[in-house]
């Protein structure tokens, strides 16, 4: 009798669990419903025409809104919205707004969003609401396999379907795009090329100086435009930003999205203290080539060293007063050895700031016996992005 | 021991729930499978540099598509499918037949042939939400997010199937430049061969025709389906032209209804909407009340409707309202209440969605003064040249169609 009794209760709870299950997973139409009004248009405002070489923006989400003051804060891509101070956002149902870029970090693709004007709907009820922001969930839990539905404004950077994109008939006719898909990848390093020329910012869509080795894989389909908005899942979370579309459309449904919680810790910095503290030492090991792409990449393959040289340190820097000297070659860093000076960048983008990392350098030729300690500090607005 | 039962039949019972609330695309495919046909255009090439009738080569191209009635008719995609030699209708379960060709309309990409099915062989026509466009977004039969089918002879695989959800349900123009309202965007998989391929829903009803890629074919997983409400006016009424025993008149022609105004190019709105600047506004003398109203006509068609009831270029159109005078009783009902016409878009899709014989009454303002005319919808001049075999008796050149695009 009471192994019976025993495996009612094991069947009970475990058809609890399941049930609980049930529950949370919502289905694509739910999901689209409860997450469409926090999804918007961004698109830069920039002198001297919208956006470089005629990219038509990209997408967004709000994740707060404060409504005394009717200020909501949305994420969106770093190359999407980042060099412009100003751009401008549409809602689903057309509404424009006014944002002012807070912060943008182009090493994880990110830029923060505050816009202006929202309206108070604290007292409508959810489904007169015209603007609602998406919840943030939790990358580190994404399973390969899991449902990623992303949602955005693809394709408008050309004409859709042949047509003229200068015909106000068509513009901006593809927002609140849904699409669906699975993570079918995590951990993926991306790697785009640092110190670039601006045309060649242009051609790759200005994500210059992207460097994580944290992506998402998605087979959602990630179309120019859609750069910036949310990759939900089952729950109608957002795990991740959609930010780059494949090898250019030349493989099929191997798409990449940002994962949350790299955002997460830029984002919530920049809101409570008001600015983004960047860890920074003040060396410049990335040489930026103003080459065009085709040759940067020759270079890197041909004359690439495989040690890091510093060939300048930014004054009044941590490492100026740490004792290092132009023409430094680093041999390790915390006991690690590094060649490849971007992967030296994430390195220290990672450190807490007021942490010491141990030098090891080759000066002259010869290993300096004793390790040089430099404290990692906070980068300077005025110091250069490819300065680490 | 009967708790124990119990207990078992309870956490099935509450198990086989949860599978039936479900979506299963399993089901749908049983469902819908002998439904749809892989149909083969086998047609001549002609070697256009010898014109040598021994080195012409069978070309062969595949298209798909959908069981409509019992007795044979067969929708499907419009292009090119009267160029055929013959056409080769395939089912899945292997019953081939040789199709004839009824009729296409090419503006809204819908062609149907007919078979005559052996007796033994029962055909299965598709499920069709027919409902007439409703601006009531929420009396939609589907919405965004849903789950859907599309089953084509991909590549020349036939019957293949591919999944998605509707990405997006828009106001948009189709591959002809037409404004349709409820245009279905899908993110299902679409390569060559899917041409006319239907969309399904939950239900295994058909709710769209693959109409166009996004981007030319250059985004992933972008593609337009026109919704079946239209389709199956102009299937329907390609069918019953081809029925009908009386002889040929203007009828005939499938319904597309027409204007024959152009509007002035205007300036763009926040959200891609075409309306009027403030300066032409300020110089046309427009009354304060009506400041954010009016498109600007920048040309009538000759022999239009608009020319014949009296609007001219330089013609503000102000509000709009659409009756219908039923033939029998001769009193007119309001299909489409007063309204200000605020953009482009608005009106185009009032005339893209008309009836025959709808009578819009517009205010409209002129040298100053405002005053209504009324204008009953006419046919498409141009629509007679897409008959099968029209005598293409309209005196239309091709420039006259390459400029009547700019119209409505």
């Amino acid at each position: 009798m009471r192994t019976v009794l025993l495996t009612i209760l094991m069947i009970a709870t475990l058809a609890s669990t399941a049930l609980a299950q049930q529950e949370d997973v919502l289905s694509t139409e739910d999901i689209v419903n409860q997450v469409r009004k926090g999804v918007i248009k961004v698109q830069g405002i920039e002198l001297g025409g919208p956006t470089i070489g005629g990219w038509g923006g990209g997408s967004g989400f709000v994740f707060e809104i404060d409504y005394d003051t009717g200020i909501g804060y949305a994420i969106t891509n770093h190359h999407v919205s980042g060099t412009s101070s100003v751009s401008s956002v549409t809602f689903w149902d057309g509404a424009v707004y006014k944002a002012h870029m807070l912060g943008t970090e182009p090493g994880i693709d990110i830029a923060l969003l505050e816009i202006y004007g929202l309206p108070d709907e604290r007292e409508l009820p959810m489904n007169e609401r015209t603007v609602f922001p998406v919840v943030l969930g939790d990358s580190d839990a994404v399973q390969i396999g899991e449902l990623g539905l992303a949602m955005g404004a693809p394709g408008d950077f050309n004409d859709a379907v042949g047509t003229d994109r200068s015909n106000p008939y068509e513009a901006g006719m593809l927002m609140q795009t849904a699409t669906t898909g699975e993570v079918s990848g995590r951990d993926w390093p991306i790697e785009f090329l640092l110190g670039i020329n601006r045309q060649a910012q242009a051609d790759l869509g200005r994500q210059y100086g992207t460097n994580f080795d944290y992506a998402f894989k998605v087979s959602t389909p990630i179309n120019p435009g859609n750069s910036g908005g949310p990759l939900f899942n089952n729950r109608g979370e957002v795990i991740g930003i959609n930010f780059w579309g494949g090898s250019f459309q030349m493989a099929q449904n191997s798409n990449h999205a940002i994962p949350i919680n790299l955002a997460k810790d830029f984002v919530f910095q920049l809101l409570e203290k008001g600015k983004f503290e960047k860890p920074w030492t003040g060396m410049d090991i990335i040489f930026p080539n103003w080459v065009s792409v085709d040759e940067y990449t020759e270079f890197t393959e041909k004359y690439r060293p495989d040690y890091i040289e510093i060939y300048n340190i930014r004054r009044d820097s941590p490492a100026s007063r740490s004792g290092l000297r132009k023409g430094d070659i680093i041999v390790s860093v915390d006991g690690q050895k590094f060649t490849d000076p971007e992967k030296l960048r994430l390195y220290v983008f990672s450190q807490e700031i007021g942490n010491e990392m141990e030098l090891v350098v080759k000066r002259d030729g010869k290993i300096i016996k004793d390790p040089i300690f430099v404290e990692v500090g906070v980068k300077r607005t005025y110091d250069s992005e490819f300065s680490v | 021991m009967r708790a124990f039962c119990l207990a078992v039949i309870l956490t099935a019972s509450l198990a086989g729930q949860a599978l039936a609330q479900d979506y299963k695309a399993i089901d749908v495919v049983e469902e819908v499978r002998d439904s749809v046909v892989s149909i083969d255009i086998n047609s001549l090439a002609v070697n256009y540099a010898t014109f040598d009738i021994s080195t012409q080569s069978l070309l062969t191209r595949q298209i798909t598509g959908v069981v409509y009635t019992e007795n044979g008719y067969i929708l499907t995609d419009s292009n090119s499918i009267d160029d055929g030699i013959y056409l080769n209708v395939r089912f899945e379960d292997g019953h081939e037949y040789e199709a004839e060709f009824i009729g296409a309309d090419l503006q809204y990409g819908v062609g149907v042939i007919k078979i005559n099915p052996d007796a033994d062989h029962d055909l299965k026509p598709i499920k069709m939400r027919g409902e007439l466009y409703n601006s009531d977004i929420g009396s939609l039969p589907y919405e965004q997010g849903e789950p859907v089918l599309a089953i084509g002879y991909s590549g020349g695989y036939g019957g293949t199937v591919t999944s998605g959800i509707i990405s997006a349900i828009r106001t948009f123009r189709n591959s002809r430049k037409i404004l349709i309202p409820n245009m279905i965007q899908a993110d299902v998989p679409i390569n060559i061969g899917n041409e006319g391929c239907p969309l399904f829903n939950d239900l295994g009803e058909v709710i769209g025709f693959h109409d166009i890629q996004g981007g030319g074919g250059s985004l992933q997983r972008i593609s337009f389906f026109s919704p079946s409400w239209i389709v199956k006016r102009v299937a329907d009424e390609i069918i019953s032209n081809h029925e009908s025993t009386r002889p040929a008149n203007d009828e005939d022609v499938v319904w597309h209804p027409w204007l024959g105004i152009q509007p002035y190019a205007g300036s763009q709105g926040t959200s891609g909407l075409r309306t009027q600047s403030d300066d032409l506004k300020m110089f046309f003398g427009m009354p304060d009340q009506y400041w954010d109203t009016g498109i600007l006509i920048n040309g009538v068609w000759r022999e239009g409707p608009a020319a014949e009831y009296g609007l001219r270029r330089m013609d503000w159109l102000m509000t709009v309202t659409v009756v219908n005078q039923d033939e029998n009783t001769g009193e007119d009902t309001v299909k489409v209440p007063y309204q200000l016409i605020k953009n482009v878009q608005q009106l185009e899709v009032l005339v893209s969605t008309a009836q025959r014989d709808d009578i819009f009454i517009f205010g409209i303002l002129r040298n100053g003064n405002l005053f209504d005319v009324e204008v009953t919808i006419g046919q498409h001049p141009a629509a007679t040249a897409y008959l099968p075999d029209s005598s293409s008796d309209s005196n239309l050149t091709r420039s006259d169609l390459a400029r009547m695009s700019e119209f409505f």
